[in-house]
């Protein structure tokens, strides 16, 4: 089964969790979705066997057969094409480009337009293929196609972990749209609430299984458990805040090798997960 | 000479937009005469990307020889300098705007 | 009049603290000093630190998305096997658009040989102009699972430099997406100093040099402000070396506070209710407006 650990704000713990998800429950795999900052690779320390780049084709423009007839361009919603017949010249804006292959389809003279790969990030798999992450290259305006890129690469162990993007927006939903159950991780502050808000929505609109994890749980506030109750959503699990948590995070330690009984509280986790998804 | 402005207003003393993509109005002159050929909302106003590149492609495909408006972003203004277009950047009037074009060395 | 300067702040990772940095400078400029725009519009939490009365609202139109006219289609696949974007799927044995994931580019409207798929434009947002206690405030709320944030970033900073325009205003300051795509090219384009919040914790300073490598792509004048820096005064230490040695402005430092914390919990900004914190905070406006060449 896949889990999926998402929060609607960044900083909330969710590589926290997920990381020591895969390393409390045997057998498990973890994917790091999150590729404009990937960072579980920090604290589980993977030994990486295979990495390779990924491309997504962009057009190649040929101006010695082209008749700089404009068919691309017009076609181009994403204006990365400018056609100049009076320089006998194409110019193409790969940042603006999104790889569709509208231009080649619309194009009438064959061979003008031809695709090339570009390169857009790189995929890392470790652990015996348990270990898989994307890191997208700086630049780069979509997430999306590496993350759907990167699911080629998931093993089909028993458990795997995505370590989801933050936020809402459309990575989110590409990384979640494959997922049997989300976990959503929030912190009892007003902006956290706020954002668990929104990624709640989302997890509703696309019909996933879901449960909340409080990180930095305190027991003064109970905005967390207040939100839950009244949207109807299980609590799984409230990690207190610690300093100690927060400064062995800050070195790179795993919540679970600075708290070594939090490993039962997530094997229960996941049996508790697959129990609610049978 | 064929004539592209970006427009704040649809006649000569409507003033030269202040965004050269973003620009209220799309308009086209003939610089000797000062016939409006053009005069047209902007389509690509509020489009969301890509709006300089879409903004040089209506001048060049239309065969403009020149632009009259501010400062243009770095992919219109790469596209216009291929096409040859002469960007004339100025501030006031369009009719101001004209009289300085047609004086330019 | 010339155009607003642009002051935005950002930071890689998301929870590093951008948000009390930029509430705090919002309280400590004038009101009349600055347009606040929030371009977090994946996760808008600035609203609720200033509670903002709403003058204006308007749609925000997104990308057109395929739509299929049953009463045309001939059940061929053609629109599956084009579409770059795995947004065809037979479902129930028709032929379905998943609108999550159409990127809106035409190829399956193009390639269909019944011409039963049409474009439809979608709302995928809206945008606001509020007031507020400490000045006019433009931002947004993106539809969950939409698309096209950085456009819609780049329509709320368009709107504040109209605001700036109207209002006789010099200055807007963004409070930027966490991360370091679509969004945040958007919310840094043009900007003309980006602060980046950090924190010294592995991930913070892995994805420092990540968010720096944009700002230096899109040739932006970055500087550097450490959030909890006492959290791990070690890599402070090799935070604040690394920026002498790529000679970015270090702001300042803010200590981990439990008044921050609890100020933040209340829905205020620290320079309210710690009167340390607004001293940290007083200097890094200084060395802002120094950099940034504004009274």
């Amino acid at each position: 089964m896949k889990v999926a650990v998402a929060s609607g704000k960044g900083g909330t713990g969710k590589t926290i969790v997920s990381t020591s998800l895969f390393l409390s429950v045997n057998d498990a795999a973890y994917i790091d979705m999150d590729v404009e900052e990937p960072n579980g690779a920090i604290f589980i320390s993977p030994e990486i066997e295979r990495e390779e780049r990924f491309s997504l084709p962009v057009p190649s423009f040929n101006e010695n057969i082209c008749t700089f007839c404009n068919a691309c361009a017009e076609a181009c919603v994403y204006s990365a094409i400018s056609v100049i017949p009076q320089a006998k010249k194409v110019l193409f804006f790969e940042e603006l480009c999104h790889s569709c292959g509208v231009c080649k389809y619309v194009c009438p003279e064959p061979g003008a337009i031809v695709e090339v790969p570009k390169e857009i990030g790189t995929i890392r798999v470790g652990n015996n293929g348990n270990f898989v992450e994307g890191t997208l290259d700086i630049g780069i305006p979509s997430a999306v196609p590496l993350i759907s890129g990167i699911k080629r690469y998931i093993p089909d162990n028993d458990v795997v972990i995505l370590d989801s993007p933050p936020g809402t927006s459309c990575p989110v939903v590409e990384t979640l749209k494959d997922s049997d159950y989300v976990i959503l991780v929030t912190e009892p502050t007003p902006f956290g609430i706020n954002d668990l808000s929104l990624a709640l929505d989302i997890v509703r609109e696309l019909e996933k299984p879901h449960g909340i994890i409080v990180n930095k749980h305190n027991e003064k506030v109970s905005l967390a458990r207040e939100f839950a109750r009244s949207k109807d959503v299980e609590i799984l699990l409230e990690i207190p805040f610690s300093r100690k948590v927060a400064e062995g995070y800050s070195k790179g330690i795993p919540l679970v090798d600075i708290e070594p009984e939090y490993r039962s509280n997530f094997k229960d986790l996941i049996e508790r997960i697959r129990v609610t998804i049978s | 000479m064929k004539v592209f402005v970006a427009a704040a207003g649809k006649d000569l003393d409507s003033m030269v937009a202040d965004r050269f993509a973003r620009c209220p109005v799309i308009m086209g002159i003939e610089s000797e005469t000062g016939e409006i050929l053009e005069a047209i909302d902007n389509p690509y106003k509020d489009g969301t990307g890509g709006v300089g590149v879409k903004v040089a492609n209506h001048i060049i495909q239309n065969g403009y020889k020149a632009a009259i408006g501010p400062q243009t972003g770095p992919n219109a203004t790469s596209a216009l300098e291929e096409g040859g277009i002469e960007l004339f950047t100025f501030q006031g009037t369009i009719r101001d705007a004209l009289e300085a074009f047609n004086k330019r060395k | 009049m010339k155009r607003a300067k642009e002051l935005v702040i950002i930071s890689g990772k998301g929870g590093t603290g951008k948000t009390t940095l930029s509430g705090s400078l919002v309280r400590l400029l004038g009101k009349n000093e600055k347009v606040i725009c929030d371009s977090d519009v994946d996760a808008a939490d600035m609203f609720l630190l200033f509670e903002p009365e709403t003058e204006r609202e308007e749609d925000f139109r997104g990308k057109s998305i395929a739509v299929i006219n049953y009463d045309k289609c001939v059940d061929c696949g053609i629109c599956q096997k084009v579409c770059r974007f795995d947004a065809v799927a037979l479902e129930d044995g028709k032929y379905q658009i998943n609108p999550y994931s159409c990127d809106g580019c035409t190829y399956c409207m193009l390639a269909c040989p019944a011409k039963a798929i049409s474009m439809e434009q979608q709302v995928v947002g809206k945008w606001f102009i509020s007031n507020t206690d400490s000045g006019s405030m433009v931002h947004a709320r993106l539809k969950p699972g939409a698309e096209n944030s950085g456009n819609l970033v780049t329509m709320v900073k368009h709107q504040s430099h109209l605001l700036a325009e109207e209002n006789g205003i010099s200055l807007i300051l963004i409070d930027g997406p966490p991360g370091i795509g679509c969004p945040v090219t958007s919310a840094i384009s043009g900007a003309n100093l980006a602060v980046i919040v950090t924190e010294p914790t592995f991930s913070g300073i892995h994805d420092l040099e990540r968010v720096l490598g944009v700002t230096g792509h899109f040739q932006v004048s970055s500087a550097i402000v450490i959030n909890k820096y006492d959290m791990n005064e070690k890599n402070s230490r090799d935070i604040e070396r690394f920026a002498k040695e790529k000679d970015i402005p270090l702001l300042g430092k803010i200590p981990l506070s439990t008044c921050v914390m609890d100020a933040i919990t209340r829905n205020k900004t620290p320079v309210d209710s710690c009167p340390d914190i607004k001293s940290i905070m007083e200097d890094i406006l200084g060395k802002i407006k120094k950099l940034m060449d504004i009274q």
